[in-house]
């Protein structure tokens, strides 16, 4: 007797484990800063969420998606556009990051304003720049809506939206944005070799860089003042939006560097467009001032060539996989098997 | 056997005994007289004052004998919305009947609640009070249009919240309680007398401001006897 409900309690803890690793990831990473135990990662909820992420719906006008700053094809970054663009042409104030391995972050956007990657699409759905609507206009939307009433259904089994099934949706699909796969993930799992310039570029990396861009991230996901001259415009101060602190100023999230072949331009303004534009900005373009970080203080020195290496390093961050990977694009597939509206 | 019988009966009746119910209602005040929305009330100070919205959370309520806690509401999270007049009376099941001469509330949400991502029913953000740029609800909110000793109105917008330190903003309200029925009532009037309207219209972010404001909020509930 004790044998079977020890067997059907077995049963019943696996069938919860591999609700949770629906989530998949290398195993030598660290664990995800997610609550995954909130929201477990289910198929039909991630297609709502790539529906929705895809969909105009959620913009006032019904002129642009999320995926108009954060394009597939550029890991998911706006790419040529230092500030985003929204809806009537109104540009936003910050350079849209690329997305990617957001379960492991523990804030969002440059300051960290979002504490949740559930309330993250809030910030532009609401954003006057952005895409100008409310959440609750936005559920209104769904709510009419023939396909989506099918969509929430698959989804949570009750066809009506809400606005907490429709961000956990979304969530659902920006978690499964991981990108794991680049050529550095090979060479770190032994089955490909770095070239001789790739090896010299990454220890340069390790010496100078790795503290704040740290493996296998490429970010410590904390903040930090890299430097930067103050754009004269914005004036952004970063950090201290939120903290109101002056020893905030200037600190930005640290950004991760994987794909970073593909997310120009760079920093939370796009202000550099080209790889050897940051490699000059870190050798010789760093403003000393109070928030400075400490590891900056010092002038980092690259010769012309060791900078050439360690941008040939940064670019075996690039993973095609994720970049091209056919989940990750307008879904078709899903929109086509559900009610036309 | 008769001795039994009466235990039995008292066993059964605590469990089958009808859900019990502590009905609140609340209520504001303005110039010492029942806030209406969408009136202009000109105050003692000479302030017009017209208040379109006034919106807030109640959490976490308890009921207290002699400052021992006898009951806990679970998932106690109630969104007060003037515009809603249904939402102003509460109907807190307790499942049995239980002794209480005080109730305890957050005026607000708590910090773990704020960082709990996505929640649905009270706290969904379709109710839209939840900030968007900023992550974390906004515990209080009052739209309206003030005028300052004559001069020409103007829209104000008093957004309070914050669930961090040092502008962690909840609060903690206990207040003796007599009856069944708790009516509590909020003085606005302090609050409103605490915001100097000639300069400020917008109060729309954690800071030390709000966190003051909402001590003198939480300070200005009263319970009203029943009439
Ligand atoms: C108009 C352009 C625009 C649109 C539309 C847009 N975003 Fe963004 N997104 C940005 C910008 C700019 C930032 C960074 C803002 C900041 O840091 O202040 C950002 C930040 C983010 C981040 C934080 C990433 C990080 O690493 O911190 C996520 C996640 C995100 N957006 C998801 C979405 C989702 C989901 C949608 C659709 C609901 C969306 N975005 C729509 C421009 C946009
Ligand atoms: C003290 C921490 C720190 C160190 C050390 C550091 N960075 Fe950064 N890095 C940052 C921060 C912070 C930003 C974002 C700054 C901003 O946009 O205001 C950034 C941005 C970048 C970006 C732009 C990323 C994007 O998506 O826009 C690149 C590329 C980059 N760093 C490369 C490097 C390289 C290469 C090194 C070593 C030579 C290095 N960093 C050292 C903190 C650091």
């Amino acid at each position: 007797m004790i044998k079977y409900i020890s067997i059907l309690l077995f049963l019943l803890i696996t069938a919860f484990t591999t609700r949770e690793s629906n989530f998949l990831y290398p195993t030598s990473w660290p664990k995800p800063n997610y609550d995954f135990s909130k929201n477990p990662i289910e198929k039909n909820k991630v297609n709502l969420g790539r529906v929705l992420f895809y969909d105009p719906i959620l913009s006032e006008n019904n002129s642009i998606s999320c995926e108009s700053c954060h394009s597939p094809y550029s890991a998911f970054t706006h790419i040529d556009h230092a500030l985003s663009h929204g809806i009537y042409d109104s540009i936003s104030t910050r350079n849209s990051p690329a997305l990617m391995n957001l379960a492991w972050k523990k804030s969002f956007m440059w300051d960290g304003a979002i504490n949740n990657l559930d309330m993250q699409a809030l910030a532009p759905i609401t954003h006057p720049l952005e895409m100008g609507s409310s959440i609750k206009k936005v559920v209104i939307k769904l709510q009419a809506s023939k396909k989506y009433g099918q969509l929430y259904f698959q989804a949570y089994g009750d066809s009506i939206p809400t606005g907490e099934k429709t961000l956990k949706a979304i969530s659902q699909f920006l978690l499964t944005l991981v990108s794991a796969n680049s050529k550095y993930d090979k060479v770190i799992r032994g089955d490909e070799q770095f070239s001789p310039q790739e090896k010299n570029g990454y220890a340069l990396f390790q010496k100078n860089c790795s503290s704040c861009h740290k493996e296998p991230l490429f970010t410590n996901d904390e903040f930090a003042n890299n430097g930067l001259p103050e754009n004269p415009t914005l004036k952004d101060k970063g950090r201290m939006h939120i903290t109101l602190d002056s020893t905030d100023a200037y600190k930005f999230k640290i950004p991760t560097l994987r794909n970073i072949e593909y997310t120009y331009p760079y920093m939370h303004d796009g202000r550099f467009k080209k790889l050897s534009e940051v490699m000059n900005h870190y050798t010789s373009g760093i403003i000393q001032s109070k928030t400075l970080a400490p590891e900056l203080k010092e002038k980092i020195k690259l010769t012309e060539n060791e900078k050439v290496d360690l941008i040939s390093f940064l670019l075996t961050l690039s993973d095609k996989e994720f970049v091209f990977n056919s989940k990750h694009t307008y879904p078709i597939e899903i929109i086509s098997s559900v009610a036309k509206d | 056997m008769k001795k039994h019988f009466i235990i039995l009966v008292l066993v059964l009746s605590h469990f089958f005994s009808v859900a019990q119910r502590v009905n609140i209602s609340l209520n504001a005040s303005l110039d010492g007289k029942e806030l209406l929305l969408d009136r202009v009330v000109v105050n003692s100070e000479k302030d017009t004052l017209l208040i379109n919205q006034l919106k807030f959370y109640i959490s976490n309520i308890q009921f207290l004998k002699d400052d021992s806690i006898v009951f806990t509401e679970l998932n106690s999270y109630h969104l007060i919305d003037f515009e809603m007049p249904a939402s102003t009376s509460l109907s807190i099941k307790t499942f049995r009947s239980i002794s209480y001469n005080s109730i305890r509330f957050y005026l607000g949400i708590d910090s773990l609640t704020n960082v709990s991502g996505a929640l649905g029913g009270e706290l969904d953000p379709t109710h839209g009070m939840y900030w968007t740029w900023q992550s974390g609800y906004i515990n209080f909110k009052m739209e309206g249009q003030v005028s300052r000793r004559k001069e020409p109105l103007k829209e104000f917008q008093i957004h309070l919240g914050g669930y961090q330190q040092p502008f962690y903003s909840l609060q903690e309200v206990q207040l003796n309680v007599h009856d069944e029925n708790i009516n509590l009532e909020l003085n606005l009037d302090p609050f409103l007398h605490s915001i100097d309207f000639s300069n400020v219209h917008h109060i729309m972010s954690p800071s030390k401001k709000a966190v003051e404001l909402s001590e003198i909020l939480a300070k200005n509930f009263k319970v009203k006897k029943n009439d």
